[in-house]
């Protein structure tokens, strides 16, 4: 039976189209405040957000909770797809074609509401966060940091830290959704 | 306005249903021309700051417009612009037949009107459009003279797209459509053709028909135009229309039943509720009383359908206080007994288990084993909610499906 509030890995695993949409629901604020951060073009804020899910679609057998949150995994394939389209000077679509998605023609109020989305301020998401979470969130997540590493640091055990990375991003998820 | 991110997750919800059935991954559909952004990206700090002038995407198909919206164009009498049109699907209740009905509702202030819509089939892999509105019926017919109107189709799951004349317009999923079926909607101009489903190669794609005159009103000929299905390739779908009977209704009237037909004979059928493959009682309400309703003595399965379906095996008409209810239980309509999918745009109701809600469609059901209990009409949730408390299925016989 599921739950109420099913984990993200059982939505990434339970081979459920509609259980992909709830995890695409339940983490594009966070998607969009992260790549918001990095462009403040629209078009370019929802091709990167598009290609980011089309990818966790596409690869979430491969997803690990061992690993780490989900929304971890996914602002670091955000960051990859980041950087590879400040190296190749285009956005990379190669998940949705693969995927067969049909390409979404956006109007200019459409382009408004894209950018205003994606204005969301991280930063004061991450002001109203625990200081220990929020180091162990920006640590993980933007440093990419192995979490033995994070717990040295913080002096904690690794449990610890994956706890607070993984509280802290519940409470930025909160935080933004709040924002909106 | 189309929430662009709402498109973006029905189009990664449709690719995650294509991923869990396909062995190989899709082939690149040949319309497809992605966006190229130029080199705009700075990592880090740094910000982009030029301007949104990349060139919009140029496509052969179009956006559909939303299941609810509002009809452009100039206000003026008899118009339909500036309404807010909603349309909705609701469970077909009858007795022995599985489809869905659909409908538009027209609102602006207090002023409210609804267009016809539903039909009495569901998709399958050879007919996939169903439950369509376009141009002619009692409310855009009038309207639709003076300014533009709304139609819409709603399609199975492997239709991607549907081309109306020189228009293409691409389908969507959503929580308020049945699960894995598509619609699509749009904006009819002021005397468009009628729309027609069921187009069969060789069959000119506009036509017209003749409406034969009737005491005090003259005939018509109504020009008449094809809905072709697309699949995500871009390929018409061949249509082919199978039989889509059902099971017979058995009907009863209870002696107490005020009919509008005055002018029928005296009915001299059955006055109580038939024994059928599905029964219900009632206990602890008083004032609610059966009037008429329809029984089955055999479930038909709809194999060929596709996306989710619900068949109905009882239907009953209660009054409560003079407000009218029709109550019935529905059954997964492809295979009778299986545990049934949600009602499409139904939200669960606080503090009452295993229960749910359509506003909408002025529904409300609750889960009993693998069937949907449904109270439809009445004065409100309230009603519906002790209405349902009151009805008891008291016999689901699936065990002599008919093998159709």
């Amino acid at each position: 039976m599921r739950t109420a509030d099913p984990s993200d890995a059982d939505l990434l695993g339970s081979g459920e189209a509609s259980d992909f949409g709830w995890f695409y629901d339940r983490h594009l604020d966070a998607v969009l405040a992260f790549i918001g951060r990095r462009t403040h073009q629209p078009e370019a804020i929802f091709d990167l957000a598009a290609e980011t899910f089309a990818r966790a679609l596409e690869h979430r057998g491969q997803f690990e909770c061992t690993r780490g949150p989900a929304i971890g995994w996914l602002l670091g394939i955000a960051r990859n797809l980041i950087i590879d389209s400040a190296r190749r000077g285009r956005i990379e679509a190669t998940s949705r074609l693969r995927l067969g998605m049909a390409p979404v023609d956006l109007s200019d109020d459409q382009l408004t509401m894209i950018a205003a989305r994606g204005r969301v301020d991280l930063r004061a998401a991450l002001r109203q966060m625990h200081p220990e979470q929020r180091e162990a969130v920006i640590r993980r997540v933007v440093l990419e940091e192995p979490y033995a590493a994070i717990a040295a640091e913080l002096r904690c055990s690794e449990q610890v830290a994956r706890k607070r990375v993984s509280r802290g991003l519940m409470a930025l998820r909160a935080n933004l959704g709040g924002q909106r | 306005m189309t929430d662009p991110f709402e498109t973006l997750r029905a189009e990664l919800v449709n690719a995650a249903e294509h991923a869990a059935t396909e062995s190989t991954p899709p082939r690149r559909r040949r319309w497809r021309r992605w966006r190229a952004h130029p080199a705009a990206m700075v990592i880090g700090a740094l910000v982009v700051s030029g301007s949104a002038t990349a060139a919009v995407i140029s496509l052969t198909a179009r956006a559909s417009e939303p299941l609810s919206g509002t009809v452009p164009g100039a206000i003026e009498s008899a118009s339909l612009a500036g309404y807010r049109y909603t349309i909705t699907v609701t469970p077909n209740l009858a007795a022995g037949a599985a489809f869905w009905n659909t409908g538009i509702t027209y609102s602006r202030g207090h002023g409210t009107g609804t267009g016809a819509g539903g039909g009495s089939e569901y998709p399958t892999a050879s007919n996939p459009l169903f439950g369509a509105d376009g141009a002619l019926d009692s409310v855009s017919l009038q309207a639709g003279r003076r300014g533009p109107t709304v139609g819409y189709v709603l399609t199975s799951p492997a239709v991607a797209a549907v081309r109306i004349g020189d228009r293409t317009i691409r389908t969507f999923s959503s929580p308020l459509l049945p699960a894995g079926d598509r619609a699509a909607v749009f904006f009819l101009p002021a005397g468009a053709p009628q729309l027609i489903l069921g187009w069969k190669p060789g069959e000119p794609l506009r036509s017209s028909m003749q409406i034969p005159p009737l005491p005090g009103r003259q005939g018509a000929k109504i020009p008449t135009l094809a809905v072709l299905p697309l699949d995500r390739f871009g390929r018409v779908i061949a249509t082919r229309v199978g039989n889509q009977d059902g099971t017979f209704p058995f009907f009863w009237q209870a002696p107490s039943a005020v009919t509008p037909n005055i002018h029928e004979p005296p009915y001299h059928g059955p006055t109580h509720a038939l024994p059928g493959v599905c029964e219900l009682s009632q206990h602890g309400l008083p004032g609610l009383t059966p009037e008429w309703g329809h029984a089955i003595k055999e479930i038909s399965p709809a194999r060929d359908s596709v996306g989710e379906l619900f068949t109905s095996c009882i239907d009953t008409q209660y009054y409560l206080h003079g407000w009218p209810l029709v109550a019935a239980v529905l059954l997964d309509a492809r295979q009778p007994g299986r545990v049934l999918g949600e009602i499409p745009g139904a939200k669960p109701v606080s503090g009452y288990p295993a229960t749910v809600e359509f506003a909408a469609g002025s529904l409300t059901a609750r889960r009993v084993g693998n069937a949907w209990l449904v109270v439809q009409g009445g004065s409100g949730t309230d009603q519906r909610l002790r209405v349902l408390g009151a009805l008891r299925i008291t016999k689901l016989d699936l065990s002599r499906p008919n093998q159709r």
